[in-house]
């Protein structure tokens, strides 16, 4: 562990050993988040189907708020128990989570209902919903889950590896589609329990996922120097894929006059598994180059064993100038 | 995020552990879970098409509810078969409606209220409309009834289109013994839902040995409240009405043929047109003039005819008067002879429609000569013609010419369109001329439709020696197809007939029936809360739901529903299977639903089940 | 597309981390993006929520505004008749226009007098509920007359719904002057339980006539 002097916080940067940490524990929590949501579906279509006929009003929402909390807390769980390695303060993430749930329910879903009233025009046509839903919904939602991770969390410390970016956006993403499960339950007077489980389970897996994509360029951006349009593009990128990935889950799911909503979950998971394997692979690979890189570093500086900063850049490549 | 230096050096052991993954029997329990996904897929509930017809024979029987005058607590109950859906013509029996022996009816205007099975096929029947005796015929104990109002305001217009179900038609003749008979029906007194009954065809009754079986004995059990109901063959069309259960030779019911039972529907269906010009339908008419000698408490004539005795003091004239508005003026003139008798005026108080009469009369005895009223309102007259007391002029040599048939009449009292040969017509007109009558004589017109006697009615001659005059015979939607004959007869001798056909239409002989479409609007979910207020829009073709959504208007909508409460809706026009149409469902708190090209199944039946279920936003 | 890949995972060959300018950088990028993307997002907004049909009621009146998505109907007696077919309720609220021709000068005082009478005639358990002075299209006097009544929205389906108290204002004023007067009735009109949801579509159709609190 390392004694790091902190002079002021942009200056102050991990050894850059620690930032390219592989953190297997997170895919794997991730996958077994997958696998665990699909359960938590069987369950409440397949299990208990009937236990929602059973139950009305207060009991029902109450029910439907406790479901509402699931996804996210059966993330948190595998990652808990999977993230043996200098495990990430649960604290910090729990922090992160509701702050973006605070941020969402007292700030994102007003603007949206009340501002932009989207409700009036957002499903008039496919061109509004596909453009409104990435021009509004997805810009805020982004924006949301951008200014949690960089201002609650991102000078922090314990955010310390490229990956950390993508733990913790994942988390404030799971933070907002909890708060919008918890919406739809009480908007409606609690919720028919076998839909009602399916429509969570698509908003977490998305919500995390393209998360994860914003989270992946916030701790590339945290720890190297970027082009301009970088950090900006990942934004918009996620705010692309909110938009896109709703409307097509609602040409899936709206099929003539039935409700195809298992379609729409098997949509949800297989774009949640490729977006997260897609994320969890451009990890790696630049946790490889950080590591090459370092390793030439070291190779050529003989010396300590640890590198406290390059003092010059590698020959390779021609340095980044700065706009 | 601090680890003591022990648990770091583990790192990069990958070890399987208790923590690692599921382990082998977690695996396990997921792959039951997965198996058990399988199963509850695989079982799915049976599709129920091959009931469906018998669905359609059960919404075609409603319930006739009948008031008992002067009996406030007191109603007389039974069954009727949806005949037309359009008219609104239900068919029962006469001992639902009235006392076949007095053969009184047991309220004053033959009112009865209906009520109607929901389209789920569940649920007691539902008030829904008051329906009025057009025919009936004590003798055979049938009643024919058609639907005047809803129930809920006696004095409010139909919608369009009533919504019921009208039965499909078999033919009672093909039935064998053992075939399957179904009696469907009404059997409680107090408060029930539709109820069916399986059956055996037990035998034929023929009861005045004419060679035709006027009964059909079944097993089946019919209870009081069946009579009038619907008995169905195996492919559910109608055969015949339960009429009586008889008890005493063990469980042997009986069933009035059905076949019987339609001609007297279809008889009851045409009518004597009224010779006078096409009118104008809001404007005020009277109709059924009929001239007799005496009333009943209840209004009805006794003793009408078109000619009286000599020394017949009293002479009325009932009718049926429609769309008089009250305030009006409306006046009465009797002529004897040509010369004015009586006259009276009144401010109309007396409702839009119903039925009076007013009357002549003088102490001694009317003189003997030819009557004639004259009704006007508001200065407009509605009605001019006679009826003669005592011996008429003497009998003259008066005929016909030739009669000429045609599809309609010109202003002038031209025909238009005439022919031998008519498809397709509400109404068929005859031009004949009369030739050296007289005034007084007694004539009369006889309908026929393949050989048998259908409308018929008698007159006083009152236009001079030779006029040109016109009479028709019209249906309440269509007029059957056959043959038909008009014979004129002057006082009683037969002096000139004449023949057409009416034939299919050849170009809807394809076309299936339009069917009512119904369904239910459900919330996704295993719950399937119904959806209240949803409006369901079928678009004209050729107009698609991009193009409807662009610029809603309503000359793109070809029928539309709204979802009640429970999520029932049905739409306001009726749509022809094969068609296609787009489809497009509303909501504020549900996503929209649009459909292009959502064929109607060519097979469809009525009632057509359209169920949708929309996704909350 | 390597050269994107590349882009990707290797922006920064230094593994130095971003300085504070850069930071700065980064954040106002992504807020301009953001913004743009909201300002975006609001045009088509407005495009879709301000989207209005319009219908003349006369030569010198202003043109009737009402939402594009509100189905146009003909009915009998009215000139003009829209219903929002996305209204919650099983009668879905509208907009109609009658007009009566050829009325005296005084119509307009007349009908504060029986106007509610004549309503009454063609509804069901009709109740007044206020009449009020308002300014009308061009600042002519208007009257605001409130009422409810029950209504059987289903009927003509032969559906089995409730029946639906509704709740309805009719704005009454007169169009010309002479002996071609006009009163001119527009009316709002929606399910009862439904009316706050309405209210500022309604109001917006009647801001379109120009039509202000007050009498003049």
């Amino acid at each position: 562990m390392q004694d790091v002097q902190r002079a002021s916080q942009a200056a102050w940067r991990p050894p850059p050993g620690r930032v390219a940490q592989d953190r297997r524990g997170l895919w794997v929590a991730s996958m077994l988040e997958l696998l665990g949501l699909v359960l938590f579906v069987g369950l409440f279509n397949f299990l208990l189907p009937n236990l929602g006929q059973r139950l009305d009003g207060l009991p029902l929402i109450l029910l439907g708020l406790a479901m509402s909390l699931v996804p996210a807390a059966l993330w948190m769980l595998f990652f808990h128990r999977l993230d043996r390695l200098e495990p990430e303060p649960k604290g910090k993430i729990v922090h992160v989570f509701l702050l973006s749930a605070l941020a969402t329910g007292a700030l994102v879903q007003p603007l949206l209902q009340h501002l932009f009233q989207v409700n009036e025009w957002l499903y008039a046509s496919w061109a509004t919903e596909l453009f409104g839903g990435i021009l509004v919904v997805g810009a805020l939602q982004a924006l949301t889950i951008y200014l949690v991770v960089r201002y609650g969390i991102y000078m922090d410390p314990e955010f310390d590896e490229r990956v950390d970016g993508v733990i913790y956006a994942t988390a404030a993403g799971l933070g907002l589609a909890t708060v919008l499960n918890f919406e739809y339950v009480v908007a409606h007077g609690g919720v028919d329990l076998d839909v009602g489980s399916i429509r969570m389970v698509i908003n977490a897996l998305a919500y995390a996922s393209f998360a994860g994509v914003l989270g992946y360029f916030l701790g590339q951006t945290r720890f190297e120097h970027t082009p301009p349009a970088y950090l900006p593009g990942g934004f918009a990128l996620s705010a692309v894929l909110i938009g896109l990935f709703f409307f097509l889950e609602d040409r899936i799911t709206s099929a003539g006059f039935q409700v195809n909503s298992w379609s729409g979950l098997v949509f949800a998971l297989v774009v949640a598994g490729i977006t997260l394997s897609l994320v969890f692979w451009l990890v790696q690979r630049a946790n490889e180059e950080t590591l090459r890189l370092l390793r030439d570093a070291s190779a050529a500086v003989p010396g300590p064993g640890e590198a406290v900063a390059p003092q010059e850049s590698p020959a390779q490549n021609p340095p980044e100038v700065d706009p | 995020m601090t680890r003591s230096p022990s648990t770091l050096s583990r790192d990069g052991s990958r070890r399987a552990g208790p923590n690692r993954g599921l382990g082998a029997r977690g695996w396990l329990v997921l792959a039951a879970l997965l198996l058990g996904l399988g199963v509850a897929f695989a079982a799915r509930p049976a599709d129920a098409i091959e009931r469906k017809p018998l669905n359609t024979a059960i919404l075609a029987t409603v319930r006739v509810i009948v008031p008992v005058a002067d009996e406030p607590d007191a109603y007389s109950t039974g069954s009727g078969t949806v005949l037309d859906d359009q008219a609104g013509l239900i068919l029962t029996n006469y001992h639902v409606m009235g006392d076949v022996e007095n053969q009184t009816p047991y309220n004053r205007e033959g009112l009865a209220a209906i009520a109607v099975t929901p389209p789920d096929l569940r649920g007691n029947a539902v008030l829904r409309y008051w329906a009025r005796m057009v025919k009936e015929d004590p003798a055979l104990d049938l009643a024919l009834l058609q639907i005047v109002a809803p129930f809920e305001d006696a004095e409010a217009p139909l919608p369009q289109d009533l919504g019921l179900v009208p039965v499909p038609i078999g033919d009672s003749q093909a039935l064998q013994f053992g075939d399957e008979l179904n009696i469907i029906g009404f059997p409680g007194v107090g408060g029930s839902s539709v109820t069916f009954t399986a059956g055996l065809v037990a035998g034929f009754a023929d009861e005045d040995n004419d060679g035709y079986a006027e009964w059909i004995k079944t097993d089946a059990e019919i209870n009081r409240g069946n009579s009038g109901g619907l008995a169905a063959n195996a492919a559910g069309e109608f055969v015949g009405i339960p009429t009586q259960a008889r008890t005493d030779i063990g469980a042997i019911n009986l069933i009035r043929d059905g076949n019987l039972a339609l001609e007297f529907a279809r008889d009851a269906s045409m009518d004597e047109g009224s010779a006078q010009m096409p009118q104008d339908p809001d404007a005020p008419f009277v109709a059924q003039v009929t001239f007799a000698k005496a009333v009943d408490a209840a209004g009805n004539p006794q003793g009408a005819g078109v000619r009286f005795p000599s020394g017949t003091d009293v002479l009325y004239a009932v009718f049926d008067y429609g769309n008089f508005r009250e305030g009006d003026s409306f006046e009465y003139i009797w002529r004897q002879d040509g010369f004015q008798l009586y006259r009276d005026k009144v401010v109309w108080r007396f409702g839009r429609e119903g039925s009076t009469w007013v009357n002549v009369f003088k102490d001694g005895g009317l003189d003997d000569g030819y009557y004639e009223l004259e009704m006007r309102l508001d200065g407009e007259r509605l009605f001019q013609d006679g009826v003669v007391i005592g011996e008429a002029a003497p009998p003259g040599t008066g005929t016909f010419g030739p009669i000429t048939f045609a599809a309609g009449v010109s202003d002038d009292g031209q025909p238009l369109d005439p022919g031998t040969v008519f498809s397709g017509v509400k109404e068929v007109f005859a031009f004949f001329t009369g030739e050296k009558m007289t005034n007084g004589a007694v004539w009369s017109r006889k309908w026929y439709l393949d050989d048998e006697l259908v409308a018929e009615k008698e007159a006083v001659w009152n236009g001079g020696e030779s006029e040109e005059m016109w009479v028709s015979i019209v249906a309440k939607e269509r007029l059957p197809e056959g043959r038909y004959r008009l014979e004129l007869f002057v006082e009683g001798e037969l002096v000139q007939s004449g023949s057409f056909d009416v034939v299919a239409p050849g170009e809807v002989s394809q076309e299936p029936e339009p069917v009512l479409v119904v369904g239910r609007i459900v919330e996704a979910g295993r719950r399937r809360r119904g959806v209240e207020g949803a409006t369901v829009f079928f678009l004209n073709p050729g107009v698609t739901v991009d193009e409807f959504l662009d610029d809603p208007r309503e000359e793109g909508v070809y029928a539309s529903g709204i979802s009640d409460e429970e999520g029932y809706y049905q739409l306001d026009r009726k749509l022809v299977p094969g068609s296609s149409f787009s489809v497009v469902v509303f909501h504020k708190q549900y996503k929209l639903i649009g459909v292009d090209d959502f064929q109607i199944d060519p097979e469809a039946l009525s009632p057509h089940e359209v169920n949708i279920t929309m996704e909350r936003r | 597309m390597s050269a994107l890949l590349d882009a990707l995972r290797r922006p920064s060959i230094t593994n130095e981390p971003p300085t504070a300018k850069e930071q700065w950088r980064n954040d106002m990028a992504v807020l301009l993006v953001a913004l743009v993307a909201l300002l975006l997002g609001w045009s088509i907004r407005n495009a879709v929520v301000d989207a209005r049909s319009q219908f003349s009621l006369g030569p010198d009146l202003p043109a009737l505004e009402y939402p594009r998505s509100w189905l146009q109907q003909g009915k009998e007696g009215l000139i003009f008749q829209a219903i929002d077919p996305a209204s919650a309720s099983t009668f879905d609220a509208r907009l109609s226009v009658a007009v009566q021709e050829g009325v005296e000068e005084q119509a307009l005082e007349m009908a504060e007098m029986t106007w509610p009478l004549q309503r009454s005639k063609e509804f069901q358990w009709f109740r007044h509920l206020s009449t009020r002075p308002v300014t009308g299209p061009d600042d002519r006097p208007a009257l605001l007359v409130e009422y409810a009544y029950v209504a059987d929205p289903t009927r003509a389906s032969g559906g089995n719904g409730l029946p639906v108290v509704v709740r309805a204002q009719d704005l009454l004023f007169l169009a010309s002057e002479g002996p071609d007067a006009r009163l001119v009735a527009v009316t709002v009109a929606a399910d009862a339980g439904e009316w706050d949801e309405h209210a500022d579509q309604f109001q917006a159709i009647f801001q379109s006539l120009g039509v202000k609190e007050g009498a003049q």
